[in-house]
């Protein structure tokens, strides 16, 4: 961001200042940017104009922590062992699996694949009762289903909490894992 | 910004490495390294696009040529565009004597003959059962004695075949398809065994009875005319079989619509079926209304099966095809003479040299020699039939007034004497190991290197592998010793001419025997016989005196005792130069071992590579040979 800054007194001079970017990377959502685009007789047009929008520091590792936690191993080619592999949850009853298991390998695959955070905390929280999963529990349905709404039942919430490494900055990062229908 | 990307590229991380090498020029994005970025995944569908793109074009180039294909569809497609058809299986044969006693029976027919398939027999081998049959109508004419002899239809002198396979039966409705292919749904065929019929309409077709025309196999004919009733039977892309006829009367006649297309053939074992010689009747024969009782059947297996193989291999194709383009169904060279041997009668041999007289030794012009290994349950019948086969194709395929003539394989054996330096800071076995290593090593060369016609050894290959064997192994050497093997006639005093193949050392090269045999039993003593040591010669000038004799080895052949008391002086000779040796009235009273051979060792002048010449090849003697380690323990 380039400012033009007048001290009283003294000549304006311009100083250039920017915050510098560490991380810089594309927004998979690939949403197109808005911008005006003019037609041939020269009106202007609000319009979607193609670019797409990147994501920079804080936002790409968020974005990164969430591609890690949403992949399955065996999903990327020739990378049999990225992903969290959450996803060979399905089908599983909620009892099978202690909250420090799913905890440990949530950790594990965030420590092996982002080596640009440190993980500080992972909280699971069952929506559909709208409560933390205590740390230790035996099975992540430590919440009976009938203490939780129909809705949100059997929705899981996971929150990671991690320390960008090169900012010290921490950042809270929320996966949501629901149902479909 | 410069390209990075090498478009031959064919692994996966190579190419994604390319291209963060051409992201790092460019500092807009930053996120390419980290596995989990949304610039890597796209990353690495970029490099997945491009490695697939690259394999897909290795594989279809690689699938384009003979050499490199690897897929059998590829590989046969290829072939047929050489104008070679593979292999199909091939159906054990085994000729039999029939005959039926009928003597008494009234009312027969004087002459009676059984269809293909009608004559079905049984035989075992290793337990396993074989159905056999003929595919050749026989027929027999008692001439009023009531025995029926039966044989081949059109030959009365031939013997009876018979097949192995399970008969098989498919129909085809012909419609008005141009260009109609028959696909026959089996990948096990003996195509030599198909029988293609023609029926006019399906009521005649059901019926089995009635008029139909019998079409040939094209590769079968010798002329085509715009009548010729002929098939073209071949392997399909899918492993199955396709029949086609001639279209466009291009090749004959063709089916037209509403007749209907029968295929009869067997679908053999292969060569588990060989090796049959108790072939036994499995099915009712009827004479006419008559009924014959088994009893009165006579059925004698003249020789064992044999001829059963499988389907030919890729590899095979992919060596054949090529020669038998170059003989373009003529015989003219020797490689000629082999492609069209091995066409013909490929599933009887396993290995086979031809070479023109004007390069044998002595020349014999006009002749082609052959040499053949045939495969091992080949009865001496069967092999002389194969050899009259044989004269009679290069009679039809040859140049006119060339004859052929066959030789026997003639087998040398290669024995070495190994030495390698062992250091046994170098690997972490032990000497044991590393010796059954070494001897392993030795022992897969010779299994890989020779044992076929024309197939050299080169000592510098075999040390090169010791060398590789272990770590602890620093160099190696070998001595060379060739065997030829004599069969005695015993207690007969018979001269015995042979060849190693290669020169021998002359006497005066090496300080000990260049020829010796191994010990055999000659009245009552161990004895062998060898090159003179010490043969007294004159080395004055002539009419100098005094005469001066001197002992010095020599060429010619005595035989000695265990002691090295010469018990027999003059038993012949060999030459150094061509490694022929002649042992003269040789009376063995036995071979002094279990064996019916006496081994005759020589030295060749060039250990370092032995080349077999014309029907020469070479063998592994694994008893005469030995690894020797020599221990050390400097680092070079």
């Amino acid at each position: 961001m380039a400012l033009r800054r007048i001290t009283p007194g003294l000549t304006d001079t311009t100083l250039v200042t920017k915050k510098q970017k560490f991380f810089s990377d594309l927004d998979l959502n690939f949403t197109a940017k808005v911008g005006i685009v003019y037609d041939s007789d020269g009106a202007g047009n609000l319009l979607m104009h193609g670019d797409i929008y990147k994501k920079s520091d804080v936002a790409a590792i968020t974005q990164s922590i969430t591609t890690i936690l949403l992949t399955n191993t065996y999903e990327k080619p020739f990378k049999p062992n990225f992903g969290a592999n959450l996803r060979s949850f399905l089908f599983e009853t909620m009892e099978s699996y202690s909250e420090s298991i799913v905890s440990s390998m949530v950790q594990n695959a965030i420590e092996r694949q982002e080596p640009r955070v440190e993980v500080q905390n992972v909280v699971f929280t069952d929506l559909g009762s709208n409560k933390v999963i205590p740390v230790g529990a035996s099975s992540l349905g430590y919440w009976k289903p009938y203490e939780s709404s129909a809705d949100d039942r059997y929705a899981l919430l996971i929150t990671v909490v991690v320390k960008i490494l090169n900012t010290q900055e921490t950042v809270s990062i929320d996966v949501n894992m629901n149902r479909l229908r | 910004m410069a390209t990075t990307i090498t478009s031959t590229e064919l692994d996966f991380e190579d190419i994604k490495s390319k291209l963060k090498v051409y992201f790092q020029q460019d500092t807009e994005f930053s996120d390419y390294n980290f596995e989990a970025s949304g610039l890597n995944n796209l990353l690495d569908v970029l490099a997945y696009n491009t490695h697939f793109s690259g394999l897909i074009a290795n594989f279809a180039l690689n699938e384009s040529y003979l050499g490199t294909a690897q897929l059998r569809n590829s590989v046969v497609s290829l072939a047929e565009s050489l104008g070679y058809i593979p292999g199909t299986s091939n159906s054990s044969q085994a000729t039999i004597g029939l005959t039926i006693n009928l003597v008494g029976v009234p009312n027969l027919d004087q002459v009676y003959s059984f269809q293909p398939g009608e004559l079905t027999l049984t035989g075992s081998v290793d337990g396993n059962s074989y159905t056999f049959s003929n595919r050749k109508t026989i027929t027999a004419d008692a001439q009023g004695t009531g025995i029926y002899t039966f044989y081949p239809f059109d030959d009365p002198a031939a013997s009876i075949i018979v097949y192995e396979g399970e008969e098989q039966n498919k129909q085809y409705l012909v419609d008005t398809t141009e260009n109609a292919l028959y696909v026959i749904p089996d990948q096990n065929i003996d195509a030599s065994t198909a029988i293609i019929k023609v029926y006019p309409d399906p009521g005649v077709a059901v019926s089995g009875s009635g008029a139909y025309t019998l079409y040939n196999d094209i590769f079968e004919t010798s002329s085509i005319t715009d009548q010729s009733s002929l098939y073209v039977l071949r392997e399909s892309p899918n492993n199955f079989y396709e029949l086609t006829f001639g279209s466009f009367n291009s090749f004959g006649k063709s089916p037209v619509a509403g007749n209907v297309v029968e295929v009869n053939y067997l679908r053999p074992s292969g060569s588990t079926a060989n090796s049959i010689s108790n072939l036994r009747l499995s099915s009712t024969l009827k004479m006419g209304t008559y009924t014959v009782d088994n009893d009165l059947v006579n059925l004698n297996t003249k020789t064992a099966s044999s001829g059963g193989t499988e389907k030919e291999n890729i590899e095979s194709i992919r060596k054949k095809a090529p020669f038998q383009y170059a003989s373009q169904n003529r015989m003219v060279t020797p490689l000629d003479y082999e492609a069209l041997i091995l066409r013909k009668y490929g599933n009887f041999i396993t290995d086979i040299i031809c070479w023109g007289g004007e390069d044998n030794l002595p020349p014999e012009y006009g002749t082609t020699f052959t040499s053949i290994v045939w495969k091992d349950n080949l009865s001496s019948t069967k092999l002389s039939e194969l050899r009259a086969s044989i004269i009679n194709l290069s009679k039809e395929l040859s140049i006119v007034s060339f004859i052929i003539k066959f030789t026997a394989p003639s087998e040398t054996y290669v024995s070495t004497k190994l030495f390698y330096q062992y250091n046994p800071l170098l690997g972490g076995d032990t000497q044991s190991i590393v010796d059954a290593a070494v001897q392993n090593t030795v022992k897969n060369y010779f299994d890989r290197s020779i044992g076929k016609f024309a197939q050299v050894f080169r000592r510098s290959n075999l040390l090169s592998e010791v060398d590789d064997a272990d770590p602890s192994v620093l160099s190696s050497r070998a001595d060379i010793t060739l065997q030829k093997r004599i069969i005695p006639i015993l207690t007969l005093p018979s001269n015995y001419n042979f060849t190693f193949g290669s020169s021998l050392k002359n006497p005066e090269d090496i300080p000990t025997t260049v020829i010796r045999t191994g010990v055999f039993k000659y009245l009552n003593k161990n004895v062998y016989i060898r090159n003179k040591l010490n043969n007294r010669v004159k080395i004055s000038p002539d009419g100098v005196v005094p005469v001066i004799f001197d002992k010095k080895p020599s060429n010619k052949l005595e035989m000695v005792d265990q002691q090295g008391t010469v018990v027999k002086d003059d038993m012949g000779s060999y030459d150094p130069l061509t490694g022929n040796v002649e042992i003269l009235k040789l009376n063995v009273q036995n071979t002094g071992n279990s064996t019916n051979y006496i081994k005759i060792f020589g030295i060749p002048a060039n250990e370092s590579a032995i080349l077999p010449k014309f029907s020469g090849i070479l063998k592994y003697d694994v008893t005469e040979s030995s690894v020797n380690a020599v221990t050390v323990t400097s680092r070079v």
